[in-house]
């Protein structure tokens, strides 16, 4: 079984930092992960500091398996992990310029990308994009969860797209939980080929083109609970073919292939202020969506900020949780109370 | 305000085209922060080497960190990738003297316009041993 190598990229150079930029990793530990290092090769990323990582990322020149592969996220145990909307302080991210390329590019097969805000403000004229996969042949699968990916770049755009899939047949993409937004499309794939795709509960909006474009495509797409809102045309997914399977997904316009939810606005917690949490009087996605969490090709059971999904399953990245039952506010309650107690007790002991 | 980040081991590949166009090579430049950046724990030999270049501004050596780009635009009018790095530095090149200290402190500080505290080397001596893949000609430009 392979090992996991985990070395920490913090831009601030905190305590026990490996490197300082993701750059810079995977420079310094690319390679054949199959072989004698027989390796999962982890980049946790920090920003104890509050400094953004501002260079873009490559992923090529390594050798990796469906066991033997590249992960890059940041710990949801420590807390340099964005809460579902972009943040700055001391929250990972990677905020660059790349033209024709995405802040984060992978010409590898298997590559896991996890709870990152990536920005790419280059010019929108120029292809700037959020993540480009480039790997063209063999098997591979990418996984791309929780993550936020925001085009910030000026200028008409081509090709500025937020997720880029270069697909081949053999190529299997799981993609979850994300929100997409500010771009000219959300999430494309034009290849003309037979990859799988698993495109699960994430929230593209505003993009001036499509939120998801796929066309033309043989292999497998499957599209389950996406909300698509303020794009230009919500989905365009003409032309397919192969196995392609739809179920609850989303759109503002009449572009969803799941008629019923054709023409649903939904109430985002604040929409200008790019925090796409759902809102509580939201009632076009709450509870409107599939269950997945035993869905034969990619299941699980929580949001992009973690909490878990129950019931019937909110459509798009965020499940909506009311405020009193989250966790951190019973924690909260639950120190106050304790506190009030040992207040009274001491109040009491004074007065015996 | 720069130090360059410079991969000092080879990185390689079974696959040619995935070794020249992914791999980087001993020499050739990763990452550019400024003169304040503290490096990381694995950003220093025996896999990394710093060249310390006070005063000058990064943007000024960004350029040295671009990937060597294909002559024709594909049919997206995107300009490939074809080499990982289009510059490199011929650190085996270099006087014995300057190569001992980089597998010392894994550093050299070079001297750029007037800059007057204590250093290794001048721009105009170590942008000889900086090597324009794909020209095949060394560095002549001033900073």
């Amino acid at each position: 079984m392979a090992t996991e190598v985990i070395k920490i990229v913090d831009p601030d150079n905190g305590s026990g930092t490996n490197y300082t930029s993701l750059s810079a990793w995977e420079a310094g530990e690319q390679g054949d992960l199959t072989g004698a290092r027989d390796e999962i090769a982890v980049a946790k990323c920090r920003c104890t500091g509050g400094t953004a990582d501002t260079t873009a990322v490559t992923i090529d020149g390594w050798t990796t398996s469906s066991t033997q592969y590249i992960k890059i996220w940041t710990d949801p145990a420590e807390s340099y992990r964005h809460n579902g909307t972009w943040q700055a302080g001391n929250k990972y991210r990677l905020l660059t310029a790349s033209l024709y390329n995405g802040v984060i590019t992978s010409a590898e097969g298997y590559v896991v990308l996890e709870g990152l805000q990536l920005n790419n403000s280059g010019s929108r004229a120029e292809q700037a994009m959020g993540f480009r996969n480039t790997a063209s042949s063999g098997t591979a699968e990418l996984s791309i969860s929780k993550c936020i990916i925001l085009g910030s770049g000026t200028g008409t755009p081509t090709y500025n797209v937020g997720i880029w899939l270069d697909a081949f047949t053999g190529f299997t993409a799981k993609i979850w939980n994300n929100i997409i937004y500010d771009w000219q499309v959300g999430i494309r794939d034009v290849s003309y080929t037979n990859p799988s795709y698993y495109i699960y509960n994430n929230t593209i909006y505003g993009c001036t083109t499509y939120g998801i474009v796929f066309e033309g495509l043989g292999g497998t797409t499957r599209l389950k609970n996406n909300l698509c809102n303020g794009n230009g045309t919500d989905y365009s997914l003409s032309g397919m073919g192969g196995t392609r399977e739809y179920v609850t997904n989303l759109s503002e316009d009449t572009s969803s292939p799941n008629d019923t939810l054709d023409s649903k606005a939904v109430s985002f917690s604040n929409e200008g202020g790019d925090d796409f949490h759902l809102a509580a009087a939201d009632t076009a996605a709450k509870d409107a969506g599939t269950d997945l969490s035993a869905d034969g090709a990619l299941a699980f059971s929580d949001d992009i900020d973690g909490s878990t999904r129950s019931g019937t399953w909110d459509i798009g990245a965020d499940e909506y949780v009311a405020a009193s039952s989250t966790p951190l506010f019973r924690r909260r309650l639950n120190i106050l109370l304790r506190l009030c107690l040992s207040t009274f007790n001491l109040i009491g002991r004074c007065f015996k | 305000m720069a130090q360059i980040l410079v991969k000092a081991i080879d990185a390689t590949h079974s696959d040619a085209t995935k070794d020249r166009r992914g791999c980087y090579k001993r020499g050739m430049p990763v990452v550019v922060m400024p003169d304040s950046h503290t490096w990381g724990l694995d950003e220093r030999p025996p896999k990394f080497v710093v060249l310390k270049l006070p005063g000058v501004p990064v943007e000024k050596v960004k350029k040295y960190i671009e990937p060597e780009r294909e002559d024709t635009a594909d049919a997206d009018g995107r300009y490939q990738v074809f080499r990982r790095r289009l510059w490199k530095f011929r650190l085996d090149d270099m006087p014995t003297a300057a190569l001992r200290k980089l597998r010392g402190n894994g550093e050299l500080i070079i001297k750029v316009g007037d800059y007057a505290d204590k250093y290794d080397y001048t721009w105009t001596q170590v942008r000889s041993y900086l090597r324009n893949l794909k020209t095949n000609t060394n560095e002549t430009a001033s900073l």
